[in-house]
């Protein structure tokens, strides 16, 4: 064999062997980001069920915040429809959570209800459901990064574009929640 | 009251009469190493000029027997040492160290001989180096609110042989601290100093936490430069995340800014482990200076306090669950 034939089979060997290494990494980053999201699904769906409970505690107590406990049971009950989009149930998900942040501090105004064990223990799960949705925003965010960051550099972004590789969007806030509060304008309201 | 003007009652109304008396006992310790050091010199004379003068004649024997009268010498002139200050030093720890300890760690037990277990050490899974020397001193036990504390001095050592000369490697040297909670975690959590990303920057670090910790996961997290300074395992990537917040790397970036020294955690079970690379030899009176300055004093207290803020800040008896 003479030894341009060798060069030339170790090259291609080498080419094919980089190939597999790089479109490999894709797939796994690609996966890490479903897994990520399937987490974060997992949260949200705990969060989903805790409501239910929550709700009928609440109810007999703050008679006022009927609304806003109508409204979370609605929200609810969209998020877990099969037919909505991500995007959708992104916006669904980001307004339970205002909705049931404002909700625990309406619970300042009602004594009895503080010092229902029921409730104190629903509340507590709820701070750790919330918690852990944050950190599995933030492990689906690092994962999506990693996940573009390989679809975007040379050389995987070659692989990516050959293999339909599709740029993913990081969790987000609305402009509006950038701003920093004004607290004055809290206590005035 | 702050905890340094706390500290500063402390030592103007108690610490400094003890001081002090301990001042009164350095000055006859020294006095004695004088003394010692005279008796050594003499005796050291005597044998090197009686060689001197025989030294035409001397067998290989006799060359022998010098050789091992002036080590022994020197080894008792030091040994002397040790054996003048040891009350010294106990009465320091007892008196002194031991009432700083006191101003925020409840219950306090003191023993200056003993230290961390060695099972406790490893259960820690911070060091996974080879050793074959364990030794230690300053154990302290007590507790922080609901949170039981031990800590110590640690010196990890592996002696191993290059050749013909036997060569003793430091793996450890500094404090060991362990807090145990009232709830446990599902995961550990190890949060290493990244020696490679200070050595070979971010892209080779990365490869080398991956094929360093085989046996759990690496956690990429947010903050550059708590990225910079730790590399984080963990199994549970959610678990990781919500005890190492955004507010906590900052604490932990500001933590190891302040105090230069090395640290690493882990969280195991019901139990934080903590290290500082110290290298050092702490609580330790001297026997020529000062016993112990003002300066000191607050050295002692402030790696104390430290740790004790930091380890509150972290919430972890309302933060972890089951």
């Amino acid at each position: 064999m003479s030894l341009s034939l060798i060069v030339a089979i170790g090259f291609i060997g080498f080419v094919f062997l980089i190939t597999i290494v790089i479109y490999n990494s894709l797939v796994s980053k690609k996966n890490e980001v479903e897994n990520a999201q399937g987490g974060l699904d997992a949260q949200l769906k705990q969060r989903y069920d805790l409501i239910p409970n929550l709700v009928a505690t609440v109810r007999e107590f703050m008679q006022h915040e009927k609304g806003v406990l109508e409204r979370i049971v609605e929200l609810r009950t969209a998020a877990l429809k099969k037919s909505i989009s991500p995007k959708q149930k992104e916006k669904i998900n980001k307004e339970i959570s205002t909705n049931l942040s404002g909700l625990m501090v309406q619970v300042e105004q009602y004594p009895d209800l503080k010092s229902n064990t029921n409730f104190v223990n629903l509340q507590n799960t709820l701070y750790e459901v919330e918690e852990n949705i944050a950190a599995s925003r933030r492990f689906y965010n690092s994962a999506v990064t990693d996940y573009n960051n390989s679809i975007e550099m040379f050389p995987s972004n070659i692989f990516a574009k050959v293999f339909n590789y599709k740029r993913k969007e990081v969790f987000n806030i609305p402009e509006i929640e950038r701003k920093n509060v004004n607290v004055k304008s809290l206590f005035q309201s | 009251m702050t905890a340094r003007r706390e500290l500063r009652q402390l030592y103007n109304k108690r610490l400094k009469p003890k001081i002090r008396v301990l001042e009164r006992e350095q000055r006859k310790i020294k006095n004695k190493i004088l003394i010692t050091f005279i008796v050594y010199l003499t005796l050291n004379i005597i044998l090197f000029y009686s060689f001197s003068q025989f030294w035409i004649d001397a067998t290989d024997g006799s060359i022998v027997f010098v050789a091992i009268t002036f080590f022994l010498l020197t080894f008792f002139f030091i040994a002397s040492f040790s054996f003048f200050s040891r009350s010294y030093r106990k009465r320091f720890k007892d008196e002194v160290v031991k009432e700083i300890f006191m101003l925020f760690i409840e219950d306090v037990e003191f023993i200056p001989e003993s230290y961390i277990p060695e099972m406790t050490f490893q259960s820690s899974q911070l060091l996974s180096d080879r050793y074959n020397r364990y030794v230690g001193e300053d154990f302290v036990k007590g507790r922080v609110g609901d949170i039981k504390l031990e800590f110590s001095e640690l010196r990890v050592e592996r002696t191993t042989r290059r050749g013909k000369e036997q060569v003793t490697e430091s793996v450890f040297n500094g404090l060991f601290f362990k807090y145990e909670f009232n709830k446990a975690i599902s995961n550990p959590i190890l949060v290493h100093a990244d020696k490679a990303h200070r050595l070979v920057g971010k892209m080779f670090s990365k490869f080398l936490q991956r094929i360093s910790k085989p046996k759990y996961s690496p956690v990429n997290l947010e903050s550059i430069e708590f990225e910079k300074m730790f590399a984080v395992y963990c199994d549970d990537q959610i678990q990781a995340r919500v005890i190492l917040n955004p507010l906590t790397m900052d604490k932990m970036v500001k933590f190891q800014n302040r105090y230069k020294e090395l640290i690493e955690l882990s969280l195991i079970d019901n139990c934080l482990y903590l290290i500082v690379h110290t290298r050092k030899n702490h609580f330790e009176p001297k026997i020529f200076g000062k016993v112990v300055s003002w300066k000191e004093i607050t050295e002692i207290f402030d790696l104390i306090d430290i740790v004790k803020s930091f380890v509150a800040q972290l919430n972890l008896n309302v933060r972890i669950r089951r």
